[in-house]
């Protein structure tokens, strides 16, 4: 292998990979809080147990959402967005297009692990507190909520890194994300082993810094329970 | 006025039975406990004990009838049944330990002891730690003080448990197969501990217990449920002694 890298040329463009992390970073952001607000409202119904008649178009209105989302690529999703909405008569900027894509295609599994950690409340723990005498809402405050938490961030983390990484498919309807900052660097200077070397890094520049801190909170409040 | 610990007035419960039945399981049950005393509820399985002890705890509703505790007491009397919860602040003067431990996981032990007496007792934390190291003490569990709850074995648990259910000095304490995972020394231990509490904060406790040679040593007086009603009421010596009626003295040989 006689290749000579040369680093040096493409950290002349750290600015502009800089602006893309950032841009990555807000339409991940965006697209997790949209996907975890769709996530707790559809988990929620999605969790009663033996949903009555008055519930029960919800339940199964919810129950068909996530299954079909469960189904559909992220970039199937992303590209039918962009191009059908607006023959629809819904015109969205690219940006807005991938925050609602990347949204949408988390919030089935964020749906799933909210209803999950619902379903597995410790019953006796709560019942306990009850017993001792804590208020309906101490109760919600000091043991239903820190349950919930320790049931359901692990598990949404490991969601959250990916839509992270999936923000890269906004790089075919145009946002100028890590990719496509890095196609424009590479029509420039040539260098593409290093510019793409250079992309891998940047992801992980914006997912390590998370895990380590969801690391330190799962330390903190996440063990066992037999 | 009778300073009773609980005095258990015309109590119904029942079960959700097939449909919307339900299942009777006490029908006018009466049972009085002195304040200052032990009393354990003895009988065969179904008869309905754990299902009392939930009544008196409010955690099972009252189809008709009353509870009422601490009758007599300077804090006032605690009553609840048909029609009337046993409210959050009443609850608080009613300690429960059941058989499942159900310490709260997210808390080590010591904090299973001080977050109640905090946040529903008015204590400082000083304070609060002062009584919690004094009950984990009586208990040899001083040490785990810091653990998780979830490092503990069962028979631990569940001291931890008892202790928990004593952290806000109740004036009745509910107490249902606590023994089940103790070796005889830490038998002891819980039965000590009781007697000691129920004396010096004039309380009184309702127990369900199997484990006879506990009964034998904690018992002020034990009560004999059969099929949901009290089919004998004696104090301690009566009810293990020859005097006993026969369908007492049968069921305590076929506990042997």
């Amino acid at each position: 292998m006689d290749y000579a890298f040369d680093f040096a040329r493409v950290w002349e463009y750290r600015w502009v990979f800089g602006r893309s992390i950032l841009l990555t970073v807000e339409i991940s952001l965006l697209s997790i809080m949209l996907g975890t607000a769709i996530g707790v409202l559809v988990g929620g119904i999605r969790a009663i147990d033996k949903p009555s008649a008055w519930v029960w178009p919800l339940w199964a209105l919810s129950t068909f959402y996530v299954y079909l989302q469960l189904a559909i690529p992220a970039l199937v999703l992303l590209v039918w967005m962009y191009y059908c909405l607006p023959l629809l008569g819904i015109g969205l900027s690219s940006y807005w297009t991938a925050v609602i894509a990347l949204g949408i295609n988390l919030s089935p599994f964020a749906a799933e692990i909210f209803r999950s950690s619902l379903r597995n409340m410790p019953r006796g723990e709560l019942q306990a507190a009850r017993a001792m005498g804590y208020t309906e809402w101490q109760t919600l405050v000091h043991f239903t909520l820190p349950q919930f938490l320790r049931n359901s961030v692990p598990p949404l983390m490991g969601q959250y890194y990916t839509t992270v990484k999936m923000s890269s498919l906004a790089s075919v309807i145009g946002v100028f994300e890590i990719i496509n900052t890095a196609q424009e660097v590479i029509n420039s200077t040539y260098k593409t082993l290093e510019v793409y070397t250079a992309v891998a890094l940047c992801y992980a520049l914006i997912v390590i810094p998370f895990a380590l801190l969801a690391k330190r909170y799962e330390d903190r409040v996440f063990v066992e329970r037999t | 006025m009778n300073p009773w610990g609980i005095d258990i007035a015309s109590m119904s419960a029942s079960h959700a039975g097939a449909g919307r039945q339900r299942v009777p399981v006490f029908q006018d049950l009466r049972l009085r406990v002195p304040a200052g005393q032990v009393m354990v509820i003895v009988g065969p399985s179904g008869a309905g004990k754990t299902t009392l002890l939930n009544c008196v705890a409010g955690l099972h509703p009252i189809d008709a009838g009353y509870v009422a505790m601490a009758v007599g007491s300077a804090r006032g009397a605690i009553e609840h049944g048909q029609g009337k919860a046993l409210s959050a602040l009443d609850r608080r003067r009613v300690g429960v330990a059941f058989q499942q431990s159900n310490l709260w996981s997210h808390m080590s032990v010591l904090e299973n002891l001080t977050h109640p007496q905090v946040h529903l007792g008015g204590a400082s934390r000083a304070q609060a730690r002062e009584w919690a190291e004094h009950l984990l003490e009586r208990l040899v569990l001083l040490d785990h003080r810091n653990k998780n709850t979830q490092a503990l074995s069962g028979g631990q648990k569940q001291r931890v448990a008892i202790a928990r259910s004593l952290c806000l000095r109740p004036d009745v304490v509910l107490f249902d197969e606590i023994t089940a995972n103790q070796d005889p020394v830490n038998v002891q231990r819980v039965v000590e501990l009781m007697q000691a509490y129920v004396r010096d904060h004039q309380a009184c406790a309702l127990t369900v217990s199997h484990d006879m040679a506990f009964v034998r040593r904690v018992a002020d007086s034990v009560a004999f449920l059969e099929a949901g009603a009290i089919a004998v009421q004696a104090d301690r010596d009566t009810f293990f002694g020859p005097q006993a009626p026969e369908r007492v003295r049968d069921f305590l040989a076929s506990t042997q």
